[in-house]
């Protein structure tokens, strides 16, 4: 086994090949729709790692890409969990548009930082281990293909709690932040749909025949928001609200959006519980409410035994010579929650370095690929 | 013979053209902001009236077609007043796409109903009048071509007011209503928008700095929406609604369309300080709220003289045969609003009868465009030696 300082000038040697794979990865179309495009980069990376020794399998979906799992080493010890996902938000056509370009230090391209920028770095990680004769941990990669709509296609939310289970850590190797925060929780999310059905009427002639379902939405949205509590972790938006069609009639129609955010399974069950009651209640006479939920995340909740791994992970980090890191906790979700859904503790947004997800801007900083690359080999060699 | 058979025969003898004359109406495109359109309609009108001895003017402008004013007879003397609107509510291209058709009894095409079906019993009762020597009595008429847009492209309303002055009645050919009720009262409307203005901000990550337009304006609906009183004739519906982007954002603007109808004119101050008294308190902190003015439309009060050409009404109705008309108020708006707002007694929907104006299924029944021609002519007869309609 080769010392820390020998794996990172190995890094440093790899990085033409690792801008290599980062840029194949970006350049094709691979969003959350694109099956066909999902699954490529899935069995791009199943090519990649059999050659190190890894044993490839997908759990299928029929409409959504398919999970890879793979597995080195014994299987039966504790194993190490290294995650991510392999779709990225964009339409097709995107990697044609405005492909892989590096530009002054800063890497463009749709998904560079969410997250093709990461999955690269956990690739050369393993394989700059790998091949130094490094077998400290049994391995397990995760890599799922429907992350950016929630799983919402596919079983993989339970799947990766199955897959996840006895496990002794995991990285997962999301958009890492600009300031070295490394996440140790996020909130969970979910999104209702209400409908609101009244009765239509004429303002002028018949107006008290009306029955207005903005009136019976306003008194919701009410309800709704007042069941934010800050210091649970817990906020309800009403984020999106339409009803009637014109000033004259009273509306027959009407809906909302509305999002929740939870710090805590308790927190989402509380919401979930008042949500019902509130669909259920009614205060236009004849004014009917229904509820559907259309997007549900769970929370990467604290663990203790994550707060542990940090610290220890920002030691070993600082006796490297890499950068401070710090725990942060943030807003958005990602596949971590199943992971410590299972009590295994979790470091989370491991990859590349940069900005702006989701838009036009998003951007990776060059150099964070081999600087995290270098922190993940000095992790799975020193935890 | 008197001269009401002479007239009712006319109609008897002329049911054939006057179908027809409803037909060319019909086909000719007036619709919203169909310039050319509300032309043709005032060209056709104006040329039957310059036959029947009428001087006609024209109020031009941009936007619409003319309004037309046609006068016959002596104007220093108290006149009568005949009016309507020449436009439909429908787009450009309707007539075309739903010719005038005619079935089991109902007449189907774009504004049938609304409302060229009145104006062809305005024209046709004049004409059935003359047929029976009867063109003598001064008589003002009065045809816009922006009345559905609320006239938001002319100055009409106050055009109607200023023409009025000196008339002792006027008579509205807008849609009849199947029970064969008559209008002399309508309520008014004021339609207001309500904005909010708030602070987005993404939820996952700085909740806190949201200021939600949606729950402010949710606030102020419910409070709106109190002010509804129908022992007070008055009632506020908020009609639409439209507020936020994505689920996951505070919505930093939210927007409502509100419609206040009123029945008594000095009810709109109050209703409008009430409004701004609801607006002027702040729920959510940091929200701005902002009131504007959408087009409505002015009350019809009910004058006694309303009253008194409904009794007129009644009478030929009786003395005819007619199914007797009784008294409606109607929650939308019409043109008698500013005749009655000049003091003109005025009786409203003279026009053809039917029913679902403004959709595609509107039709008017064809056998009232003859039944209430005759009407016309009768009420007519009736109020042309008197002086004052009191």
């Amino acid at each position: 086994m080769r010392t820390l300082e020998e794996i990172f000038q190995s890094i440093d040697q790899a990085k033409p090949a690792m801008m290599d794979t980062w840029k194949s990865l970006v350049n094709r179309d691979c969003g959350s729709g694109n099956k066909a495009g999902v699954d490529s980069v899935g069995q791009d990376i199943r090519r990649f790692l059999e050659p190190l020794g890894f044993m490839v399998r997908f759990h299928e979906y029929e409409k959504a890409g398919n999970m890879l799992v793979a597995e080195y080493g014994d299987m039966t010890k504790p194993f190490v969990i290294l995650t991510g996902h392999m779709d990225t938000v964009f339409a097709d056509g995107t990697a044609a548009e405005r492909p892989f370009t590096v530009q002054d230090g800063r890497v463009t391209g749709p998904g560079v930082l969410d997250m093709k920028g990461g999955i690269t770095v956990m690739l050369y990680a393993v394989k700059t281990l790998l091949e130094s004769g490094w077998n400290r941990y049994p391995l397990k990669i995760i890599l799922a293909g429907d992350e950016e709509v929630g799983h919402g296609w596919s079983d993989a939310a339970q799947d990766y709690r199955k897959e996840a289970r006895g496990a002794l850590m995991a990285f997962n190797y999301e958009t890492g932040f600009i300031d070295n925060g490394i996440v140790l929780e996020r909130k969970g999310c979910a999104q209702y749909r209400f409908d609101f059905h009244g009765v239509g009427a004429h303002a002028g002639n018949n107006p008290e025949d009306g029955r207005s379902a903005v009136k019976e939405l306003c008194h919701k949205a009410l309800d709704m928001e007042a069941l934010t509590d800050m210091a649970e972790g817990t906020t309800v938006n009403v984020g999106v609200i339409a009803g009637g069609t014109v000033p004259n009639a009273i509306p027959e129609n009407a809906w909302c959006r509305v999002d929740v955010r939870f710090r805590t399974m308790a927190g989402i069950e509380r919401v979930e519980k008042a949500l019902k009651e509130i669909t259920d209640k009614v205060y236009i006479d004849q004014v009917q409410t229904t509820c559907r939920c259309e997007v549900k995340m769970g929370a990467m909740e604290r663990l203790a035994s994550s707060e542990e791994l940090f610290d220890k992970a920002n030691q070993i980090a600082r006796e490297a010579g890499l950068p401070e890191m710090k725990a942060i906790a943030v807003g958005g979700g990602s596949d971590s929650a199943y992971i410590t859904a299972e009590g295994v503790p979790a470091l989370c947004a491991m990859g590349v370095k940069g900005q702006f997800n989701h838009t036009v801007r998003e951007w990776a900083k060059e150099s964070s690929l081999t600087e995290r690359t270098k922190l993940s080999a000095a992790l799975l060699m020193k935890l | 013979m008197d001269e009401r058979e002479k007239a009712y025969q006319w109609v008897d003898a002329h049911r054939d053209d006057m179908v027809s004359l409803w037909k060319d109406m019909v086909t000719i495109d007036s619709g919203i902001g169909v310039k050319e359109g509300g032309m043709a309609m005032g060209n056709l009108c104006a040329g039957i009236l310059e036959k029947l001895g009428f001087s006609i003017r024209r109020v031009s402008y941009e936007k619409c077609g003319d309004t037309i004013i046609a006068e016959r007879g002596d104007m220093t003397k108290p006149f009568v007043i005949l009016m309507g609107h020449m436009d439909t509510v429908f787009f450009k291209g309707e007539p075309e796409r739903r010719p005038f058709t005619i079935k089991a009894g109902k007449a189907y095409g774009p504004g049938v109903l609304d409302m060229k079906g009145g104006v062809t019993i305005l024209l046709s009762t004049l004409q059935a009048l003359e047929a029976a020597g009867v063109s003598d009595f001064p008589v003002k008429v009065i045809l816009d071509a922006d009345e559905e847009p609320a006239h938001c492209f002319s100055d009409a309303p106050e055009v109607i007011r200023k023409e009025a002055v000196g008339a002792k009645c006027a008579f509205n050919f807008e849609t009849g209503f199947t029970d064969n009720s008559l209008v002399v009262q309508r309520k008014g409307c004021w339609r207001f928008f309500v904005e909010v203005y708030g602070r987005g901000c993404h939820v996952g990550n700085d909740p806190e700095n949201g200021r939600s337009a949606i729950l402010e304006m949710a606030h102020k609906i419910i409070e709106i929406e109190k002010l509804t009183d129908f022992s007070k004739e008055y009632n506020v519906n908020v009609g639409t609604i439209e507020g936020g982007t994505v689920a996951n954002a505070a919505p930093a603007y939210c927007k409502v369309e509100c419609d206040f109808r009123y029945t008594h004119p000095e009810d709109l101050p109050v209703l409008r300080q009430k409004v701004a008294d609801v607006c002027a308190k702040t729920y959510v902190p940091d929200t701005t709220t902002k009131v504007s003015d959408n087009v409505g439309f002015a009350v019809m009060p009910r004058l006694a003289g309303n009253m008194t050409l409904l009794s007129i009404a009644q009478e030929v109705a009786e003395e005819s045969g007619f199914r007797k008309p009784e008294a409606r108020l109607c929650g939308g708006g019409s043109d008698a609003a500013y005749t009655t707002a000049a003091g003109v007694p005025t009786l409203c929907a003279v026009g053809v009868e039917g029913a679902r104006n403004h959709t595609v299924e509107e039709w008017a029944d064809v056998e009232s465009l003859f039944r209430r021609t005759k009407q016309m002519a009768g009420i007519l007869l009736k109020v042309r030696d008197r002086d004052v309609i009191e």
